[in-house]
């Protein structure tokens, strides 16, 4: 019955894909019956939750995806999507009531939390550009909490910025900024090789995987922990220091290589005089640049 | 969130994890370059995440890479540190990084460490940095086969650099790793590493942290320990992190891929426990180390097992190794062993000295007894687990004998009266013992094996037996010779060891078979023979800084070897004489014996003697006369010659001493 219903509503290649599966009537009951028991004042007709699901399906690997979809999430998601009264008072409160505490690290005042929670609620739960709410946009392939935690982060960081998009980062300029002041041979050359020193730097953060980048702006810039950046690479913490050592130990090499080269054209002794006090305060102060930065 | 920016729900499967890969690498590239998407990954790790971890972050960072905490810098291949440049990062340790780096002067790779002047010594700024380039300046002068060779030390910015010689081999850890080693085996290694240390010791260094890691065995079987004296903080650096578990002790297989972390944290194993309460370290505390790492390497184990650096240190108090067991290593060993790993110091045996002595013997004795019952079949008498063969019945045994009237109880007693008589202090005798102990050791070891190689195993010929035997005489003879100049009290040589031909000479088959063969006419051999013993004597008075007599006696030696036919002996003879000659004597005649004594050792196929010659001859003319031109023409010929006699360490020390002194008149030159 369920089996036959889904296979209805799936474009040719998943149906094919789905057909010869032998549980699948189990399997899509055991979905509608655990959405059932996890969210029992909700109702919702098994038919459109199976189209919910069906228009979620991809087209390849469908077995694989209908095995490990987040079903009881879908199908609160797929109650809220149809305005169902009992789903939306559940979604306040078991998933907009978490913000704050998603957001307490991120905003210790407490000042955002209430306006942040509100728009999410427009967002997610009324009608948008396309004529459904955006909870229809939950696919059930992770958690519904992380999705909606995204979203509300998402639009604390918006708020914060006064809904701009993508600032762009500087990252250089305060590296140079800080290549050491108060040394007054170092001053002259710094002002003098400026342009030189960025390039250089930039050159340098080019030359690493975006990864290596990732995660060491993840660690210095975003100040995750190891732990925690572990976690989100699915490796092991001692993994993730020595890629940070790595990377940071690459960027200064590279920085510096590229530097000397840079310099090559000018005069050999002023080349020698400013590798000789870049030497000793480079490593430093990208460590220190990269460490102090704050949110853009 | 902007046009470009992925749906929240892919970011929300990055963070959970639940991407395909094709996916995730989007997601990766994506906020490589949008900070607000990475923001918002961040995010949500973040409230995941208890936090708190930064501070062990910080730690684990440190353990990982303190050379970039503390600001060590890290070169980029070309970069030039003194005259070496550098090709490639071979690791990073505690202290500092090693580099593979290039040495153009000699056209050679060495490794090049750089090291943090205060980190190293837990000292801020220059004091430190003087301290650390004195202690690499006086292992730079510790020439000893089995310790690391130092060419070059010198300051670079902030840090130390030590040039040190690139060897093609492993440490005693991976040696050990590399496949199963009979305890004889480990033995004869780790007593190799034991010499080195105890080398160190008779130069007033003391290692501090010695352990597998820090020896290294070459290609060619010689151990070389390394790291000398440069870890002198190690001991402060341990009470931040003794909380965290030290994984040391059987249940950890060795051979488990311990992190970089790991690795140091093992370190405390080794420790002797005077260190561990940085009381500091001397020649027991490494006494101690070499017995924990000679005891890992026999029996597979730590003889104190422990999860926590609390519990080894509690295990080390009771002072129980825990040696296994069943296990084919001698109980002799075992004994000697257990002494090198007393909780306190003063229960050690008395020097690094006296404890490879009694190693060695536990070896011989187990050696002896075997091949005793190899030729007896099986039925020589064993009681109560003594062997009873008589000493000195086996067709090799005499090798001892030879030492009487050389060094036996007598001379050593002698020279010990003369030493002290003369107001030396105790420690310059010690000194002097425990270099020719050392050399005692080794010539009866060599003595031997040339014995055994015909007599027992019948691998060499009675012809090949008699020139190593021959050569071992020669070396007797300046052996004694250097004894009586020291018994006789007046004048005292630093390095005993450095002034006696090299032992190893001896064993060179190839170099005999070529042209060191003793004189064939009986003769010409009696007179070689006592001309042998004027020449030993002339540098026993060179090495006692009698020189005025040395070169009175080497004139009166050249005239009369002149008519003997024996090009080696006459090629050492003018050699000396040049050599005397060259110090303060006549100038223009030490040129022409240098010259001469270099075609003598041409035609005795004397390499090392022909280099040795030359280095003395550009010293005389490059460096002293300043002939630039004729000795940079030498020098090429030299080095062609010395890189060719490759294993030759003293020599290739010599000529780079040379070369170094020579630099500086060619920049003058200039």
């Amino acid at each position: 019955m369920l089996a036959r219903a889904l296979l209805s509503q799936l474009p040719p290649a998943s149906a094919a894909e789905l057909a010869p599966v032998s549980d699948l009537e189990a399997l899509l009951a055991g979905l509608v019956q655990s959405g059932q028991q996890a969210w029992p004042g909700v109702s919702l007709e098994p038919g459109h939750f199976l189209r919910h699901l069906a228009e979620r399906t991809p087209a390849r690997e469908a077995e694989a995806f209908l095995r490990s979809v987040h079903g009881v999430d879908l199908y609160l998601a797929c109650a809220c999507a149809q305005g169902e009264a009992a789903a939306l008072k559940v979604f306040d409160r078991r998933f907009l009531g978490r913000i704050p505490e998603v957001l307490r690290k991120m905003d210790p005042g407490g000042g955002l939390i209430e306006e942040v929670t509100q728009r999410v609620r427009e967002k997610l739960l009324f009608q948008g550009e396309r004529g459904r709410p955006k909870i229809a946009d939950y696919g059930g392939r992770g958690p519904l909490l992380t999705w909606v935690r995204a979203a509300a982060i998402r639009a604390a960081t918006d708020l914060r910025r006064g809904e701009k998009d993508q600032v762009s980062v500087d990252e250089v300029e305060p590296f140079v900024q800080q290549l050491h002041s108060g040394d007054p041979e170092l001053e002259y050359i710094k002002g003098k090789h400026r342009e030189d020193f960025r390039a250089a730097f930039d050159q340098a953060l080019e030359s690493l995987s975006a990864q290596q980048r990732n995660v060491l702006r993840l660690y210095l810039i975003d100040r995750l922990n190891i732990a925690a950046i572990g976690t989100l690479y699915g490796t092991h913490r001692s993994t993730i220091a020595r890629w940070i050592v790595e990377a940071r130990e690459r960027l200064m090499a590279e920085t510096r290589r590229l530097l000397a080269e840079r310099l090559r054209l000018s005069s050999p002794t002023e080349l020698e005089s400013l590798m000789g006090l870049v030497k000793s305060q480079l490593d430093l102060s990208i460590n220190s640049f990269l460490k102090d930065r704050g949110e853009p | 969130m902007s046009a470009g920016c992925p749906e929240d729900e892919l970011l929300a499967g990055f963070v959970d994890r639940t991407l395909s890969v094709a996916e995730q690498e989007q997601v990766e590239r994506h906020i490589d370059g949008c900070a607000s998407c990475r923001g918002l990954v961040a995010e949500l790790m973040r409230a995941d995440h208890s936090e708190g971890a930064e501070e062990s972050d910080a730690g684990l960072l440190d353990t990982l890479a303190s050379p970039f905490q503390t600001g060590t810098l890290l070169l980029a291949q070309g970069e030039k540190v003194g005259r070496f440049i550098v090709l490639d990062r071979l690791g990073v340790g505690g202290m500092g990084v090693v580099y593979a780096a290039h040495d153009p002067q000699l056209d050679r790779k060495v490794a090049l460490k750089l090291l943090r002047a205060d980190v190293a010594q837990g000292a801020p700024g220059d004091e430190a940095r003087q301290r650390l380039l004195r202690e690499a300046k006086a292992m730079a002068r510790l020439d000893h086969p089995n310790v690391i060779g130092v060419h070059d030390t010198g300051t670079f910015g902030d840090e130390i650099f030590v040039a040190v010689e690139f060897v093609d081999g492993v440490t005693l850890r991976g040696w050990r790793e590399q496949k199963p080693r009979s305890w004889r085996e480990v033995l004869a290694t780790y007593l190799q590493a034991g010499r080195g240390l105890a080398a160190a010791h008779a130069a007033g260094l003391v290692h501090r942290d010695f352990k597998p890691e820090n020896a290294l065995i070459g290609k060619d079987g010689r151990v070389r320990v390394t790291d000398f004296g440069l870890v002198r903080a190690a001991g402060n650096l341990w009470p931040s992190l003794t909380p965290a578990p030290v994984p040391v002790g059987a249940n950890l297989p060795l051979e488990a891929a311990l992190t970089r972390a790991n690795a140091i944290l093992g370190t405390p194993a080794y420790m002797a426990p005077e260190q561990l309460e940085g009381k500091g370290a001397d020649e027991r505390s490494d006494q101690f180390s070499f017995s924990v790492s000679l005891f890992e390497a026999l029996y597979g184990t730590r003889p104190y097992p422990g999860k926590t650096l609390e519990e080894v240190r509690r295990q080390v108090k009771r002072g129980k190794p825990a040696f296994p067991v069943t296990s084919k290593v001698p109980f002799r060993v075992r004994r000697v062993l257990a002494k090198g790993l007393s909780p306190s110091p003063f229960d050690r045996h008395s020097s690094m000295e006296t404890m490879l002595t009694e190693l060695h013997r536990a070896r011989v004795f187990v050696a002896r007894r075997s091949i005793a019952l190899a030729l007896t079949g099986g039925l020589a008498v064993v009681a109560a687990g003594v062997a009873v063969w008589p000493r000195g019945a086996g067709p090799c045994s005499g090798s001892e004998q030879k030492l009487a009237g050389v060094w036996d109880s007598a001379t050593q007693g002698r020279v010990r009266a003369a030493v002290l008589g003369a107001g030396h202090p105790e420690a310059v005798w010690q000194g002097l013992e425990s270099q020719l102990g050392e050399w005692s050791r080794n010539f009866v070891q060599a003595h031997r094996e040339a014995c055994e190689a015909t007599r027992l195993r019948g691998e060499q010929s009675d012809a090949m037996l008699d020139a190593r035997m021959f050569c071992l005489e020669g070396r007797l003879k300046e052996g004694r010779a250097l004894v009586e100049v020291l018994a006789g009290g007046k004048e005292l040589p630093t390095e005993v060891g450095q002034e006696l031909s090299p032992l190893a000479a001896c064993s060179d088959l190839e170099a005999l078979r070529l042209g060191l063969a003793p004189p064939a006419d009986v003769r010409v051999r009696a007179r070689v023979d006592e001309l042998q013993e004027r020449l030993a004597e002339v540098k026993a008075q060179r090495a006692a800084g009698a020189w005025v007599r040395a070169r009175e006696l080497a004139a009166r030696l050249d005239q009369r070897s002149a008519e003997v036919d024996y090009p080696p002996l006459r090629a050492e003879i003018l050699f000396q004489r040049g050599v005397l000659e060259s110090l303060g004597g006549d100038e223009a005649l030490a040129e022409r014996l240098l010259e001469e004594a270099m075609l003598s050792a041409e035609s005795a196929r004397d390499d090392a003697l022909v280099a040795n010659a030359a280095l003395s001859l550009i010293q005389l003319v490059g460096v002293r006369q300043g002939r630039l031109p004729e000795a940079m023409r030498l020098a090429r010929r030299v080095e062609g010659k010395v890189n060719r006699l490759g294993g030759d360490r003293e020599l290739r020390a010599r000529l780079e001493r040379v070369l170094g002194e020579l630099a500086p008149s060619q920049a003058t030159a200039k």
